[in-house]
């Protein structure tokens, strides 16, 4: 039978059908990746190429507002390789993979492991020193090997380590801004990555097949920080001293700020971290253990060192807040600083509300009410305004919002929403409520200015690589709180608490300064229990919030001390004379003059060397002393003016007030001690000078109000004539 | 041996099908240009790929001039031979990287011996479906016959545990019996039991990495970085090319080899990226040319044995087509099987040519022109 039969050819036709259906298929399934999503694909694989070796942008430069650099990028290599490209080759992998571990310091088998991989690109190590990345160079073209890329990458330096560190934030290893302005201002540093689009051989040239496609990258602007690196320093210092003078347990907070314009001039937070090093083993952490990277040690790092408590903390103000109840009062007409007041007990809704010195002053002006900050006068005051005026002002100085400083996480103010009457009683003394720092500062920033209510910020410009503006930030007013009257009543009531009243420690004589002490107490809570931050005392918050010069404030400083670990850390005792240094520190350097009142200059004992007089006779010696306004006193039986001295004390060269005591002795003294120290603890400067005199000792005065130490204690045999430092201080509380 | 009854055309020449022919030299021109693209930092690959395809021309071109029939006195000694090869390779062979021992080096030459064992079971098996078709009676002998070599074809396939060479032989058979006659009953009662049967093939047969390829089809996502990467970079490459393609040489995903053995399993990547929609329809196209030309000549032959051989090759061509293409678009498991006559392989392109030069065969001594061409 030749030919095919009719069934085979009927199945065959059914083949043919089907063989047809099917192709029809995938032309429909190409149409569809290609027509209708290739779009879609080209992008993913233009991405994907690129992503793998890009050239990367210069991240744009942070600087403080005087062009101090604080975050650079320095040029380093990151080296990968094509595990396909490499086998390829048929080169001992084993070899090779050796000798690049030993160029960059890794482990061999990790290397071998990521060259046997069945990629076309992996990473071998990232953010290289240039020095290493010429060697893995010289390496590759020794060996002629291809599939080996160095590509020049940046890494970002901080100079300053720590300084400003929650400020300036910092970056992950692909330069992407995790924190402060780096992460705030990433769009603007951050550049465009350039690309390679082919590859090259060994000698590192583009293969002639492959035409390479290089995209150069776009540098990122430079961003201008209205921080200034002095004053952050000065803040810093401020900061450390105050933490390890006082044991403060939790950490602290110092800001200060330009209230003309909202521009921050520091912001400092302790504990910090080195910018450089993010993620380095925090003290007390078990550096085998810790990897930094894990979820819970980050989590510690954001709890502990990461924290801006600056912005991201809120805490009760305490009597820092009522200056807010001041103004509103004196805005609304509703007291004058010259109304008369009472501190008596006030009792509201079945609370008594006490002074800090329950009753002691009791009748006396609003002003001095403020000097001496006594709660019942404000609960007073803020019932005469009532709850809707009263949280008018509260929310008139921001205390309900947020600031809107350009920082990462600002916290959210725990406010009350429906305010009853004891809830406008505890919040007219600052307490029962919570608030940021920077929300409090921005307040005293209207204050200060006249009453504008002004947006703080750190960004001050941005610009390219040629200096030219790109963007601006202009101060941004939100509101006019109070009048200028308002504020300077204010002004010249704050500068009175520190000239006269509870802030007397932190002023500075020459400098006009206005401020208001602060303490809450709160609680250890389960938080700070796990970071195993507990004392043997209460919690307290201690802060001091300062204008200066109060007659054109340039200044406002705000410092806050986290748990001070004392029995009673009164707010004024503690922070005024941290906060005082700061604005002298700070004033001094912006080359504020001081302007002594005659009062000022009555206080300021200058202090003078000690000539010296041995070997010169009694006349002469007398001379010199008096020319040095000192006065002196003679030992030895010799009161002769031609007498030679034979010692003195204090040896010449030694600092001391005018008007203090030299020993003169006409005969050699024996070394012996001869006067016991007396005891001047809880006496004036004044008395405690005299009780010295009398028994021919010199005293160095530091500080002012009452004796708290000597530094020689008292009932030791010292020489006459010896120097003994002490230190005073004004022992309030609030 | 065999009766082997010779055809009586005179003159081959006259009745060469020259369309089959210039369609398989079309689509071999169009897959040197897209090999060339694949290859441009390895000009060897398209090289020996030339001389494999001179070589493959050549033989195709004798072995049309060859009576077909011919090949029945030696359909067992190639049979035989072939399968020893494929035994051969078990002991000296390479390739177990990939997950398959299928192909050795002789004399300087990489050969993939089941490339031609799938050519010497298409010869053997159609000297029994052609008895069984042709006999009157039923001939219980030849279908025994027919399945045991059909098995011991795909036994020693699995035993190389090359999945895709033994999906292309199952593939062949089904339609080797379907178009011999067998009742639809049956096919339905074969579909079955192969249902019931792939658990056991899923522990028993298939390898890891066999399981997770086809796991990865199921959902290329599950493994980005490891089983489903290729899917997934041929779909962007083939994406990408979109309607006109990115231009030869200018593909991304091909240039920087994004795709793995774009040179061979996933030429159609290549394909896809730089000659874009046109260009896979023009491959595609002469792949269907192909096909049904070759189901034409199937019709036509002047017996049934030229019609089974035909139909062998056509089952052979067609998996390797559509499968190929299929995977390179995520529509198919990945079986690693090239793109005749496009993919890169000596052994493939011979094997390819040997099988259009049966068919050129078959077609040249078939009866006079029955209905209109």
């Amino acid at each position: 039978m030749a030919g095919v039969n009719l069934k085979i050819k009927k199945r065959l036709l059914f083949i043919l059908g089907t063989f047809t259906i099917l192709t029809l298929m995938l032309v429909l399934r190409i149409a569809w990746i290609q027509i209708y999503s290739g779009k879609e694909y080209q992008e993913f694989a233009y991405n994907q190429q690129t992503k793998n070796r890009t050239i990367s942008a210069k991240r744009g430069t942070i600087y403080d507002r005087n062009m101090k650099p604080l975050a650079v990028s320095g040029s380093v290599d990151t080296v990968s390789a094509s595990p396909q490209e490499i086998r390829k080759q048929k080169l001992d992998i084993d070899k090779i993979s050796g000798e690049l571990a030993a160029i960059l310091d890794m482990d061999k088998e990790t290397v071998k492991k990521k060259f046997t991989k069945n990629n076309q690109y992996e990473l071998i190590k990232q953010k290289i020193d240039r020095e290493i990345g010429n060697k893995v160079r010289e390496w590759k073209k020794e060996n002629k090997i291809s599939g080996i890329y160095i590509d020049e990458d940046t890494k970002r330096f901080y100079p300053n380590r720590n300084l400003a560190a929650h400020v300036v934030g910092f970056t992950n290893i692909d330069n992407d801004g995790l924190d402060g302005v780096e992460r705030m201002m990433e769009k603007y540093l951050k550049g465009v990555p350039g690309k390679i689009l082919s590859e090259t051989d060994a000698s590192g040239m583009a293969l002639s097949m492959s035409d390479e496609k290089f995209i150069q990258p776009q540098d990122g602007n430079d961003v201008i920080l209205t921080i200034d690196e002095t004053i952050q320093y000065f803040a810093e210092k401020a900061l450390e001293k105050a933490i390890s003078d006082n044991n403060v347990l939790n950490g602290a907070t110092a800001i200060v700020m330009d209230p003309r314009n909202g521009e921050i001039l520091a912001l400092a937070s302790k504990p910090d971290f080195d910018l450089n090093n993010p993620r380095g083993v925090p003290k007390g952490k078990d550096p085998e253990t810790w990897t930094g990277k894990s979820k819970e040690d980050v989590e510690y790092l954001q709890q502990t060192v990461w924290r801006n408590k600056a912005v991201v903390d809120t805490y009760e103000p305490g009597s820092t807040f009522k200056p807010v109840t001041a103004a509103a009062g004196l805005e609304e007409g509703a007291i004058t600083p010259d109304t008369q007041v009472t501190d008596a007990t006030v009792k509201v809704g079945g609370w008594n509300i006490n002074c800090w010195k329950p009753n002691a002053h009791l009748h006396e002006t609003f002003r001095e009410g403020v000097y001496n900050s006594c709660n019942p006068v404000f609960v007073r005051l803020s019932q005469k305004l009532g709850v809707p005026l009263f949280f008018k002002y509260v929310k008139a100085f921001g205390f309900y919002d947020k600031t809107g400083i350009d920082l990462p996480g600002e916290a959210r103010s725990i406010m009350f929403t429906n305010p009853t009457e004891i809830n406008m009683a505890t919040a007219s003394f600052g307490q029962r409520f919570q608030i940021s720092p920077i929300q409090l500062i921005q307040a005293y920033g209207a204050i200060a200015n006249g009453g504008d209510l002004i947006t703080p910020h750190v960004v001050k410009e941005v610009v390219d690589e040629t200096g030219s503006v790109i963007k601006k930030y202009e101060p941004n007013v939100v509101r006019k709180v109070i009048s200028r009257q308002t504020s300077d009543t204010l002004k010249s009531i704050l500068q009175g608490v520190v000239d006269i009243g509870t802030g007397k420690n932190a002023k500075i004589p020459g400098y006009k300064i206005g401020g208001k002490t602060g303490t809450s107490e709160t609680i250890v809570d389960p938080k700070l229990q796990k970071l195993n931050i507990v004392g043997k005392n209460k919690r307290y918050i201690v802060s001091f919030s300062a204008i200066a010069p109060t007659d054109n404030p340039s200044l406002c400083v705000l410092v806050v001390l986290d748990y001070p670990d004392m029995y009673n850390p009164g707010g004024g005792m503690l922070v005024a004379p941290v906060v005082g240094k700061l604005i002298d520190d700070i004033l001094s350097y912006k080359g504020v003059e001081k302007e002594y009142t005659e009062e000022d200059k009555k206080q300021l004992l200058q202090e003078v060397q000690v000539p010296n007089i041995k070997g010169k006779t009694v006349e002469e010696a007398v001379k010199l002393l008096k020319q040095s306004k000192l006065e002196y006193k003679i030992e030895g039986s010799d009161t002769d003016k031609k007498a030679i001295v034979q010692d003195q004390t204090p040896k010449s060269g030694a600092l001391l007030h005018e008007k203090s005591i030299v020993i003169l002795y006409t005969y050699t003294p024996k070394e012996e001690a001869t006067v016991k120290v007396p005891d001047v603890k809880n006496k004036s400067v004044y008395d405690a000078t005299q009780a010295f005199k009398k028994l021919g000792l010199n005293i160095r005065v530091n500080g002012t109000g009452t004796a708290v130490s000597q530094n020689i204690d008292a009932g030791t045999k010292v020489k006459k004539g010896a120097v003994i430092e002490v230190i005073f201080r004004n022992v309030v509380s609030d | 041996m065999y009766f082997v009854e010779k055809s009586q055309t005179s003159n081959p020449y006259k009745r060469f099908d020259y369309m089959l022919f210039i369609s398989v030299l079309v689509l071999s021109a169009v897959g040197l240009v897209v090999l060339s693209s694949a290859v441009r930092t390895r000009p060897g690959i398209l090289k020996s790929q030339i001389l494999a395809m001179i070589m493959g021309i050549a033989l195709c071109l004798i072995l049309s001039i060859i009576d077909y029939k011919d090949l029945k006195v030696l359909s067992l000694f190639i049979f035989f031979g072939a399968m020893s090869l494929m035994v051969l390779v078990l002991f000296i062979g390479s390739g177990e990287e990939l997950g398959n021992k299928n192909w050795m080096k002789i004399a300087g030459f990489s050969i993939q011996p089941s490339e031609y064992a799938k050519i010497a079971y298409i010869i053997l098996a159609s000297v029994f479906l052609e008895r069984i078709k042709d006999s009157t009676e039923k001939n219980k002998s030849d279908i025994i016959k027919f399945i045991v070599y059909s098995g011991v074809a795909i036994g020693f396939v699995l035993l190389q545990r090359d999945l895709g060479t033994a999906l292309v032989f199952g593939f062949i058979f089904v339609i080797f019996i379907y178009i011999v006659g067998i009742p639809y009953r049956y096919i339905f009662i074969l579909g079955g039991g192969l249902l019931l049967s792939l658990p056991f093939i899923w522990v028993y047969v298939l390898n890891g990495n066999r399981r997770e390829r086809i796991l990865t089809f199921i959902s290329p996502d599950r493994d980005p970085q490891g089983a489903g990467y290729n899917v997934i970079q041929s779909k962007i490459a083939v994406g990408s090319g979109q309607l006109f393609g990115q231009g030869y040489g200018s593909g991304l995903q091909t240039q920087s080899r994004n795709v793995p053995v774009n040179e061979s399993d996933f030429i159609f990547s290549v394909v896809g990226e730089e000659f874009g929609f046109i260009g896979g329809i023009i491959i595609i196209l002469l792949g269907l040319i192909i096909l049904l030309r070759c189901i034409y000549i199937a019709k036509n032959s002047s017996d049934s044995y030229g019609s089974f051989l035909v139909i062998g090759v056509t089952g052979m061509l067609a998996f390797n087509f559509i499968e190929n293409i299929g995977m390179s678009i995520g529509l198919l498991p990945v079986t690693g099987l090239p793109l005749p006559f496009v993919s890169a392989g000596g052994t493939a392109v011979l094997a390819n040519y040997l099988a259009i030069g049966i068919v050129l065969s078959v077609s040249s001594r078939r009866k006079k022109v029955m209905f209109s061409t």
